[in-house]
């Protein structure tokens, strides 16, 4: 057997860029596709996304059992990219031959670059506005934060925001300080819940962490859905050796007000916010049903968008958003509705929003058309080939042929 | 999706009047009702307590319905979730949903079959004997021994008579399968559900003219007989004086006199009559001008109107009287054609103003040129004299057959496609439904290209035998169509409303299915083949059936990742992202993947012919979870696309590929044993 001498650098391009990495790579995405949707029948998209389509590893359960770990989707894509660039487009014979099949290539590393910045640098959420009624932020239905607002300040005061990934991570006895020069307290939080409620202590429940003034932690399984998740979480505040204790929840009417050196903070906590650069007011919302039916034909919402440049009416609808400043508003849904989709008669309509900021949010369009046409080149030489090949085979004598 | 004209709102008028003198205000609330119908769920009234008991013990036919009665009432138009079709279709959606055939047996009848049509005009006009019909089918005896009621065989049909007495058990069983999630119901638990709904569906048909037959009494009231100048008034009279009963209630707001009474009295035998008629047909076009004019009316939407607005109602009133006037001459056959064909041009006259009239006629079509049903008719034609030419090889006659029977099945079967776009105003695909008529259309195209490509009678048979196959599995599917959403053109959900998207998205998805599928069925025949020893040793014919195997898999593969990113781009338009990992995305993914994979194991060298075939199995396996599998999750956005009872054919599939595999397996072994070249 002749040894193979190219020297370790070619080797190691050879193995990036070759068939067996690729197809091993498509081969367990293909698993951790299949996984990850049976996945999400017992726990939901969100804990599928968190479990197979992140970096880490992710379990394989067959049964309840976990059978094997394998690397998330995204370190899957990341070496798969690396395969493509290196085996797809260095590798690869630049000739008439293989345009398609470089276009294409560089179609699907152009996509998967859109999906890592909506990855990395995205945000989304909902605004849910009833008519008259204007937001400048919208929320995100997942992620959570704890807000320090001062009270009875004139305009404009500022905020303090604790995003969930400094508190997410808290829980039996872990807790963490936080602390700002500009507030005369230090806020200690303890014992994140993701999914709670928070009640009077019976005896019929064991509260999770400290029960404070009779109330308690009730911690409830994660929700499939998990946007319906409450989560909950004990917090401290600590004036010079002074402290006071409290419980912060999802789903609290009011925020918990503290007192230190004469000044009134609220302390809440929410549903993650994000800023919009201007304003949304909601003029109008229509929904027309089917003739005879309680089923929604179509349902749009006439929007202002105001900022400092003034107001600008404008239509939502489905499949028609509104991009505007890096962020994009679609008309998602409204309600209040019951369970079978009717609405309750004689109520007022709200309008829900998605909400997403997603600096690529035009790419996998732009990607979409460059795999097309590389698709066409490539299959299309084929077909041609295949068909001038069959008309000779067809054409040849069967004596020649034999 | 939920009728808004089904059970009873007990009281239209009784409850005007205690409105009346509640608040002396002369009516509120909508024009229509609201009461919701939500699929197979969502009444609270018993099977029974309403219903049989308005449907007037009274005559039967003597004779059948003349050929034009029946095309008259066949093309009358009605408007059913959520657009106007001719009666037709509706008699054919609610005999499928109740009966599972659309041709209804009677066991002890002078005519043997009823088709929809004739069911229906029996269900309306003579109702005492559609109470007898056996249009009810049940699967399970289970359900039967819950409700009390001895059960035939195994699957049989049942009449309403038959299932009477156990209708107040039939709604505790009901109740208690409601209490299970739908996902995790039992199949008895679902066919009682079922059983409950096509049972209520069914009295509401038979109770829709109930009120006509009624003569509604005065009761002495000397303020009545004035207005309707006799002791007694029809349906028709009471709306047409709907203002001066209104005039007079108002006046009679503070002397509860005898009067009084007697209205109240009236008011209450109206709403008795129109309580079974709620989900009755909506047959009355709508008078302009009202809140909510697209909306059809059935009887108790026109009583609403007359009395709840100041609409004009002549029309309306005129179709009315029509119609008691058709069920007065409903024992003289002459009178009653005469009278129908009266109550046809008012109808179409009205929906023709209307502008909604223009699809019926072809929709009317449609269903008597069947050609579903008849284009796989010419599928099994060709099969069969493909293998007959088996037995004859190089009959070109045969051949010539076979090429006619299969290009005969496909027009058909594209004409029926093009039909339902043009009804519907939309693309090809929209629904489950549609997907496999569009699936095996295209299967059949392509496999008809490529027989002209490589002439080797293989790809032809493919085709016919899919056309086979995915016709047959159009007319399983029909049912379940028709019990989950109502229609198999039933109205699309908000989101879907772009024909843009569903031109492209949805269609080459599909096609990508087409491919994949086709890609499959053809690695069988080389699978099999090589098993059996076809041709054996013609190497040339398994290296064209490679070849055929190859292009077929890129076919699928250029329209799969195309139609999946083309979906990634309406969602980021819809919901604001490209991609969700949502189940039906992922089982798009999963088809590219698998694509993909193969090819790259077939440039890398990994997988040479064989593993091309074994591949391709593999990959229409993974085209049926992505088209079916994904849909029995029941999570994620596309919920417009879950379904339910099809889990076990789907496993039927799979187990079958997995049994071709072993014996692919199974055959290399044997061959490695042997020393013969796999």
């Amino acid at each position: 057997m002749a040894k193979d001498k190219r020297s370790l650098g070619k080797l190691i391009v050879s193995a990036l860029g070759s068939y067996a990495l690729c197809s091993s790579c498509l081969f367990l995405l293909f698993l951790l596709t299949i996984f990850g949707t049976l996945h999400q029948v017992d726990h939901g998209l969100y804990d599928a996304k968190k479990v197979f389509f992140a970096w880490d590893f992710a379990p394989i359960e067959i049964s309840g059992r976990t059978v094997a770990y394998l690397p998330g989707v995204a370190s899957v894509l990341a070496v798969l990219t690396v395969n493509l660039i290196t085996g797809g487009l260095l590798r690869i014979r630049w000739v008439a031959k293989n345009t398609g099949v470089i276009i294409i290539h560089c179609g699907i590393i152009f996509l998967l670059l859109a999906g890592l910045v909506k990855m990395t640098r995205g945000t989304e959420g909902i605004l849910r506005l009833w008519e008259g009624e204007k937001l400048d932020h919208f929320e995100s239905q997942e992620l959570w934060e704890v807000s320090i607002l001062e009270l009875d300040k004139q305009a404009p005061a500022s905020e303090f925001v604790i995003p969930d990934e400094h508190f997410r991570d808290l829980r039996g006895d872990a807790r963490r300080r936080f602390t700002s020069s500009q507030l005369p307290f230090d806020l200690t939080l303890s014992g994140f819940v993701k999914n709670c409620n928070v009640m009077p202590k019976g005896p019929q429940w064991e509260a999770k962490g400290e029960v404070i003034d009779g109330y308690g932690i009730l911690q409830l399984p994660p929700s499939k859905e998990a946007a319906q998740d409450l989560a909950g979480i004990h917090a401290m505040v600590a004036v010079g050796g002074v402290s006071q204790r409290g419980i912060l929840f999802g789903a609290q009417r009011y925020p918990w007000v503290v007192e230190a050196d004469g000044r009134r903070f609220a302390i809440d906590m929410r549903h993650r916010r994000y800023q919009m650069p201007f304003e949304i007011r909601l003029e109008e919302f229509t929904k027309e049903d089917y003739p005879g039916l309680t089923m929604a034909k179509t349902y749009e919402s006439v929007v202002t968008r105001i900022d400092d440049s003034g107001e600008e009416r404008i239509l939502i609808e489905m499949n028609e958003p509104l991009r505007e400043d890096g962020i994009v508003l679609f008309q998602s849904s409204y309600g209040p509705q019951r369970a079978d989709g009717s609405v309750p008669p004689g109520v007022q309509l709200y309008s829900v929003f998605s909400a997403v900021n997603n600096p690529s949010d035009k790419w996998p369009e732009y990607s979409m058309w460059v795999i097309a046409l590389g698709l066409l080149i490539t299959f299309g030489r084929t077909l041609l080939g295949y068909i001038k090949k069959q008309n000779q085979r067809l054409a040849t004598p069967v004596s020649e042929k034999s | 999706m939920s009728e808004s004209k089904s059970f009873p709102q007990s009281g239209a008028l009784s409850s005007l009047l205690a409105i009346l003198l509640a608040c002396s205000a002369l009516l509120t609330g909508p024009v229509h009702a609201t009461s919701q119908e939500a699929g197979h769920e969502g009444h609270n009234h018993a099977p029974g307590a309403h219903g049989v008991e308005t449907v007037t013990p009274g005559e039967e036919r003597t004779e059948p319905w003349s050929k034009n009665v029946i095309d008259l009432f066949a093309s009358l138009p009605v408007q059913h979730g959520g657009r106007i079709k001719p009666l037709d279709k509706l008699a054919a959606l609610k005999l499928l949903t109740f009966n599972g055939k659309r041709t209804l047996e009677l066991d002890d009848s002078g005519e043997s079959k009823l088709k929809p049509t004739p069911w229906l005009l029996d269900c309306l006009f003579f109702p005492t004997q559609a109470l007898d019909y056996p249009c009810f089918r049940v699967e399970y005896d289970a359900v039967l021994a819950a409700i009390g009621v001895r059960a035939k065989d195994k699957l049989d049909w049942y009449s309403y008579n038959d299932l009477a007495p156990g209708l107040s058990n039939l709604q505790r069983e009901f109740e208690k399968a409601l209490a299970t999630e739908a996902a995790d119901r039992t199949a008895v638990q679902r066919q009682t559900v079922n059983l409950t709904s096509d049972v209520r569906s069914f009295l509401g048909l038979v109770s829709s003219l109930e009120p006509l037959r009624q003569q509604f009494r005065t009761d002495g009231s000397a303020r009545l007989r004035e207005i309707f100048g006799r002791e007694q008034s029809s349906l028709q009279q009471i709306i047409s004086e709907a203002d001066s009963l209104n005039r007079l209630a108002n006046s009679l707001l503070d002397q509860q006199n005898e009067d009084f009474e007697a209205l109240r009295s009236l008011f209450s035998q109206v709403d008795r009559s129109l309580e079974g008629s709620q989900g009755s047909v909506a047959l009355i076009p709508p008078p302009s001008g009202g809140e909510d004019e697209g909306t059809w009316l059935t009887l108790p939407d026109l009583v609403r109107t007359a009395f709840q607005s100041d609409l004009d109602l002549q029309q309306q009133l005129g179709i009315l009287a029509t119609l008691e006037r058709l069920e007065a001459s409903k024992s003289s056959p002459e009178a009653f054609e005469r009278e129908l064909t009266q109550l046809h041009g008012a109808v179409v006259g009205l929906a023709e103003e209307r502008g909604e009239y223009s699809m019926v006629p072809l929709e009317i079509t449609l269903y008597k040129l069947d050609p579903f049903t008849n284009s796989l008719v010419f599928f099994m034609l060709a099969f069969v004299l493909l293998a007959l030419g088996w037995l004859l090889p190089g009959n070109q006659w045969l051949l010539r057959g076979v090429w006619a029977a299969v290009i005969i099945g496909f027009s058909l079967s594209t004409v029926g496609i093009v039909m339902r776009c043009v009804i519907r105003s939309r693309p090809p695909v929209v629904s489950l439904y549609d997907t496999i008529l569009f699936i095996t259309t295209s299967m059949v195209l392509v496999s008809m290209l490529l027989e002209k490509l490589t002439r080797q009678r293989i790809a032809l048979g493919v085709g016919a035998v899919l056309g086979i196959a995915g016709m047959f599995l159009a007319m399983r599917y029909e049912l379940k169509e028709i019990e989950s959403a109502g229609d198999t053109m039933a109205s699309v959900v908000a989101v879907l409303d772009t024909n843009y998207y569903l031109a492209i998205h949805v269609t080459t998805i599909t096609l990508g299915y087409a491919g994949g599928l086709l890609a499959g069925a053809l690695a069988h025949v080389w699978i099999l083949g090589q098993l059996f020893g076809y041709r054996a040793g013609d190497k040339a014919f398994y290296k064209s059936l490679t070849r055929m195997i190859y292009g077929i898999i890129c076919f699928c593969l250029l329209f799969s990742i195309f139609g999946t990113i083309m979906g990634g781009v309406w969602a980021n338009d819809s919901w604001g992202r490209f991609w969700g990992w949502d189940p039906k995305e992922n089982g798009a993914l999963l088809i590219c993947i698998w694509g993909l994979l193969i090819l790259h194991l077939r440039m890398g060298g990994y997988i040479l012919d064989r593993g091309m075939a074994v591949m391709a199995v593999i990959g229409g396996m993974v085209v049926s979870a992505s088209w079916w599998g994904v849909n029995l999750l029941n999570v994620g956005l596309h919920s417009y696309g879950f379904t339910s009872g099809v889990g076990l054919a789907l496993m039927g599939m799979w187990g079958i590929e997995i049994l071709v595999l072993g014996l692919c397996g199974l055959d290399v072994i044997l061959r490695k044993t042997r020393g013969t070249p796999v």
